[in-house]
């Protein structure tokens, strides 16, 4: 009897043995798959993420020259880039360029009005009752638009008229009745202006060079 | 192909505006020029774009007669609207056919701009802006 209950009692042990066993073994080929699993969607991120090769050219092909109207834009696109490293931006050079040019013309076209305006001689005869006819008209204006008349002094084609604008609203205003009113205008020449001057309590200096009618300031 | 200088531009008058919003219907386009169909002088103005300093500006322009005559004058301004120059005004003395008026040369500053005004008597035409 005792020997019978051993042996069931072996047997019941290696039963559960192997059913751990089993158990086991079941739960590790769990983990596997799931590593497996895991392992795949990386690979799957890591394709997706893969960028194709880059070919560097040493020579453009010939049918990739740039377009006729973009070549000057561009300007010194084609030069070398600067060697000590920084950035070069030939668009924004060429553009600054351009800017430098068009503000040294503008310099040197207003500086040659004043310089002719300086040599010219006076002529009485045209330069008196010039002057005294444009305070008269400018004096009115200015009194309309609150702006303050400085001096006046005429030459022989041109004369130069300082002026005061209590603002740069008054000085449109001014300008516009004085210049371009269609029906009441005080000067039909052509007209310069130097480029205003803002005082600190917000009034606009300006010296106006006004050209006799029929005459050009710039040559 | 652009040159670095430059060249001069040309534009039909249909590509301005009136000076007064309420004018739009007294202007009429034809062809590009612009026709004053009210029955008194409005101003119609065209802007002219601009890349360097100097311009000498021609507006081409047909007054019927010497009493619906067409008048017209250029401006130049800094980047904030301030005046920088006037050209003065000018009117065609020859009637009935197309005319192109000289006006004197203006000065732009740097980053400023550019336009042309013309006060038209009714039935004158404006035609184009040369630059």
């Amino acid at each position: 009897m005792r020997a019978k209950l051993g042996w069931v009692v072996l047997i019941v042990l290696a039963g559960s043995a192997v059913v751990r066993a089993y158990r086991t073994e079941e739960q590790e080929l769990l983990a596997l798959r799931g590593e497996i699993a895991l392992l795949r969607e990386r690979q799957d991120r890591l394709a997706t993420n893969v960028r194709p090769p880059i070919v560097v050219r040493t020579q453009a092909p010939a049918v990739e020259r740039e377009p006729d109207a973009v070549r000057p834009l561009l300007g010194t696109a084609t030069a070398a880039e600067p060697d000590d490293g920084s950035t070069h931006d030939p668009l924004a050079s060429s553009a600054a360029a351009r800017a430098a040019r068009w503000e040294a013309e503008a310099r040197r076209n207003l500086e040659s009005v004043q310089s002719a305006f300086a040599a010219e001689p006076v002529e009485d005869a045209w330069a008196r009752p010039t002057r005294s006819a444009l305070h008269e008209r400018l004096a009115e204006v200015s009194r309309s638009s609150v702006s303050s008349l400085g001096n006046i002094e005429c030459r022989s084609t041109i004369c130069a008229v300082d002026v005061v604008h209590s603002s740069a609203d008054a000085s449109r205003q001014f300008d516009a009745r004085a210049f371009t009113d269609p029906h009441d205008h005080v000067w039909n020449g052509p007209v310069m202006m130097t480029p205003p001057k803002q005082n600190p309590d917000g009034s606009v200096a300006v010296v106006m060079y006004l050209g006799r009618e029929g005459t050009s300031l710039l040559k | 192909m652009l040159s670095s200088q430059s060249d001069a531009r040309s534009f039909p008058a249909f590509l301005g505006q009136p000076q007064a919003p309420g004018d739009y219907t007294c202007f009429v386009n034809s062809g590009g020029a612009v026709f004053n169909v009210c029955s008194t002088t409005r101003r119609f103005c065209v802007t002219l774009p601009v890349e360097e300093s100097t311009h000498a500006i021609e507006v081409t322009v047909t007054a019927p007669d010497i009493n619906h005559n067409i008048s017209c004058f250029g401006q130049s301004i800094t980047r904030d609207n301030l005046n920088a120059g006037f050209t003065g005004t000018q009117s065609p003395g020859v009637f009935g056919s197309a005319q192109v008026l000289r006006l004197a040369t203006l000065n732009v500053p740097n980053a400023g701009g550019l336009y042309a005004c013309c006060d038209l008597a009714p039935n004158a035409v404006l035609r184009s802006f040369n630059y």
